[in-house]
């Protein structure tokens, strides 16, 4: 047994907050300045900025810490919820100083590299060039990850070496305009996670082709925006750039494509062949719907698979099946549609059952199932062929009955009967 | 592997480390446990110390016999391979529930034995003791001595807020650090030193201080005063042209200042390290800029207002300079005994 000396265990439960010293501890020690530098540090950069900046008028000892954070983290409050016209222009005190802050924080700050650099602001805290030039700066100091949330309202002009920038890793843009792309070639070699928020514009698609191509070590990318924004068709097919996305290990993608884009749409479908896990949102399916067999590339390694669609998709998502030999997981988010009854669409069976299904898929996972034929179709086929099938976890729209939820369940279970290494989960 | 590490390692019985804390008092701990501290486990492989209580391990003296104890908790239940994510996450946010005080200590022994997970938990709530707080709140909640000036507590950093003049000056401030650095950068491209940055600051704020002196040095009689008083110390110099601008109506912060910095080089022959005159043409677009910003009529109180507040800012001059230089770890500024309030600070630097 380990002998502990007499403490009794401290009382955790009282002291939630932090409480007056009490009697005994009369001379208040200031313990914390005990701490070395490099854990201070370490504490300020879990702040904002401008509340690590704060520390800096504590005491003697904390005054030039704040300097030496390696992080950069800006936020005017206002950001991010800009985009609803209702809302009032904030009071002129709530985002006056908030641009002399941060040049003042860029002028003064010291620790290079900057390893994060966050900033968040709206188009009433600061001027388009303001944002311009702290970019630059950031870019200019070496910053690692990058994340800039602005408002659409406005349209700033991201600068060139946002783009041209040697030791980003992470990426994060949302709530910007990507129109600039035009103008300049792309140059991100260290980039290998890059995040494209739902509120971005890109003017073309060929902005689109056009930054993935300079991504040669991407390993992540998510790619939100759906704004099918005005994008000349003719425009679009012209770019002629040549996409290889190697190392690409996952990618989540919710774009939408003109009718007329197709060209760039299957360029950057086909540059997502080598990844392990895929996820496609339900915009991005409704434009690839229409594809033919030949149009979806072979996915040599793809493991994992979440694909969202109404009920119109089941070619896709049969065409996907067979060109994914490896697959594993498979999850399917489905879209409650109302349609008239006795127009639902049919779940064709395939003629050859695809490879993954026979002898790699271990989980199952199908949300929002509405107890449809097409849907009920589909679910059989899988059981009857998935032979090495684990887990398989059915979880029913809110939008049904008891009673139909009931009878959908004893039908299911009555067919799991038939596979007796398959564990059937509802919800 | 010594002897006494063998005996600790002896896999069929459940083996017992003993520990030290620096008030002398040895403890002994299931080795599994012992060892999740990188810092003790290094200790066994390197010096097989701690088999017995005659070799027990002399923990660093950060590490006291109750935190010890809340330390060993924290590593009994993390080295446990079996729990899920959950669960420890669950168990820490129980475990950081203590006095400030205790945490820091917890933080400090924790950094010590060199236990990362249980530093960067600390860490986390220490941040969270702090998020949102005013430095008076912060001073109150961790008890840190209250040491720096009024003036120094007023850094343009922190005031982000409402008071006019200190947005002004801070308006002043930033636009001007801006087009140092950028004065800067174009003509040393490839030099970019810690020194560099230091003096552009220096550099803005002696700069800001000619114009002060700039209004005081119209009167030729103050002058020859400053001369002769060589040998006084920098404050009681200060103080005299804090007098001195007492005096004088203050014409350079109304909209004369691009005016007075025109006529800056000629009066300080000392400041020739500074490039003023093509300050100037800059400063009148500030001006310009400021001019439009502001209402005409809010601008006369805001001149008067400013004028204090340089005032007040001028008279610990020397002192924030020093304080400056400190707290950047640099070299420090001696306060020399030269007349000239601006020269003092380059020659300090240079």
């Amino acid at each position: 047994m380990a002998e502990l000396s007499a403490d009794p265990p401290p009382k955790r439960l009282h002291n939630l907050f932090p409480v007056a010293e009490t009697a005994a501890n009369a001379t208040a020690t200031d313990r914390i300045s005990e701490l070395p530098d490099a854990l201070l540090i370490q504490i300020l950069s879990l702040l904002p900025t401008k509340q690590s900046v704060v520390t800096g008028s504590l005491s003697k000892r904390w005054r030039p810490l704040w300097a030496s954070v390696p992080i950069l983290d800006f936020t005017d409050g206002i950001a991010g919820t800009v985009d609803r016209p209702e809302r009032n222009e904030p009071k002129s005190r709530e985002t006056s100083g908030f641009s002399e802050f941060v040049y003042s924080v860029l002028l003064l700050h010291e620790a290079r590299p900057i390893t994060r650099f966050r900033l968040r602001c709206s188009h009433w805290s600061c001027s388009q060039r303001d944002i311009a030039t702290w970019l630059s700066q950031a870019a200019r100091r070496g910053v690692e990850q990058l994340e800039l949330s602005l408002s659409l309202s406005r349209y700033v002009a991201l600068p060139r070496k946002l783009f041209n920038f040697e030791t980003v890793v992470e990426m994060k843009l949302d709530g910007v305009f990507l129109n600039a792309l035009a103008g300049f070639s792309v140059s991100l070699p260290s980039l290998k996670v890059l995040h494209v928020g739902d509120r971005v514009l890109f003017g073309c698609h060929d902005y689109v082709v056009k930054l993935l191509a300079g991504c040669p070590v991407l390993e992540k990318l998510v790619l939100e925006s759906t704004y099918s924004d005005a994008c000349g068709g003719p425009v679009c097919a012209q770019g002629m750039f040549d996409l290889n996305l190697n190392r690409l290990v996952k990618a989540r993608i919710g774009f939408s494509w003109y009718k007329t884009c197709t060209k760039s749409m299957f360029l950057i479908f086909n540059s997502l062949s080598n990844v392990r896990c895929l996820s496609i949102l339900s915009s991005t399916v409704e434009c690839l719907k229409d594809s033919t067999a030949s149009d979806i590339p072979v996915f040599n390694n793809l493991v994992q698979l979440e694909i969202s669609f109404g009920n119109y998709s089941w070619d896709l998502l049969t065409n996907l099946l067979q060109h994914s030999q490896k697959l594993e997981v498979l999850t399917i988010y489905k879209e409650s549609q109302k349609h008239a009854n006795g127009h639902e669409p049919a779940w064709n069976l395939p003629l050859v059952v695809p490879e993954c299904v026979l002898s790699h898929l271990k989980a199952f996972c199908l949300m929002e199932f509405q107890g449809l034929d097409c849907e009920m179709g589909f679910l059989r086929y899988v059981m009857q062929n998935a032979r090495v099938l684990e887990t398989m976890k059915i979880s029913m729209a809110s939008s049904l009955d008891p009673q139909t939820k009931l009878q959908i369940r004893s039908t299911l279970t009555a067919l799991q009967l038939n596979i007796q290494s398959c564990q059937i989960t509802f919800h | 592997m010594s002897e006494a590490a063998m005996a600790v390692m002896k896999p069929e019985m459940k083996s017992y480390i003993w520990l030290k804390t620096v008030d002398g008092s040895i403890q002994q701990v299931e080795q599994d446990v012992a060892m999740f501290c990188p810092m003790i486990f290094q200790e066994i492989l390197k010096t097989g110390m701690g088999s017995s209580k005659t070799y027990a391990i002399s923990l660093p003296q950060r590490v006291n016999p109750s935190i010890l104890g809340l330390i060993l908790d924290y590593c009994r239940f993390h080295q446990v391979p079996g729990h899920s994510n959950k669960e420890r996450k669950t168990f820490d946010e129980k475990f950081i529930r203590m006095d400030t005080k205790k945490l820091c200590e917890l933080t400090s022994a924790a950094d010590s034995l060199q236990l990362k997970p249980l530093v960067d938990l600390t860490s986390r709530a220490l941040a969270r003791i702090i998020e949102g707080k005013t430095p008076e709140e912060i001073r109150e909640t961790f008890h840190l001595p209250d040491d720096l000036t009024e003036e120094e507590k007023l850094e343009p950093l922190r005031n982000v807020t409402d008071d006019p003049r200190i947005r002004l000056l801070n308006r002043l401030y930033a636009r001007k650090r801006k087009e140092l650095k950028e004065k800067k950068k174009l003509k040393n491209v490839d030099i970019e030193e810690e020194p560099k940055d230091e003096r552009s600051v220096d550099d803005l704020l002696s700069f800001i201080n000619d114009i002060k002196e700039m209004s005081a040095n119209k009167n030729k009689k103050k002058n020859r005063r400053r001369k002769g008083h060589a040998k006084d110390l920098s404050l009681e110099n200060v103080n005299e042209n804090k007098r001195e601008l007492d005096s004088v109506p203050f014409a350079c912060h109304n909209r004369n200042v691009d005016n007075a910095l025109k006529a800056s080089p000629s009066k300080h022959s000392q400041t020739q390290d500074l490039p003023p005159m093509s300050f100037s043409p800059k400063l009148e677009f500030i001006n310009g800029d400021l001019d439009d910003e502001l209402d005409p009529a809010m601008k006369e109180e805001l001149d008067r207002e400013v004028e204090d507040f340089a005032r007040r800012l001028n008279s610990d001059w020397p002192e924030r300079m020093q304080i400056l230089s400190l707290g950047q770890d640099r070299r420090l500024v001696p306060i020399s005994m030269n007349s000239n309030v601006s020269t003092r600070i380059f020659t300090g630097m240079g």
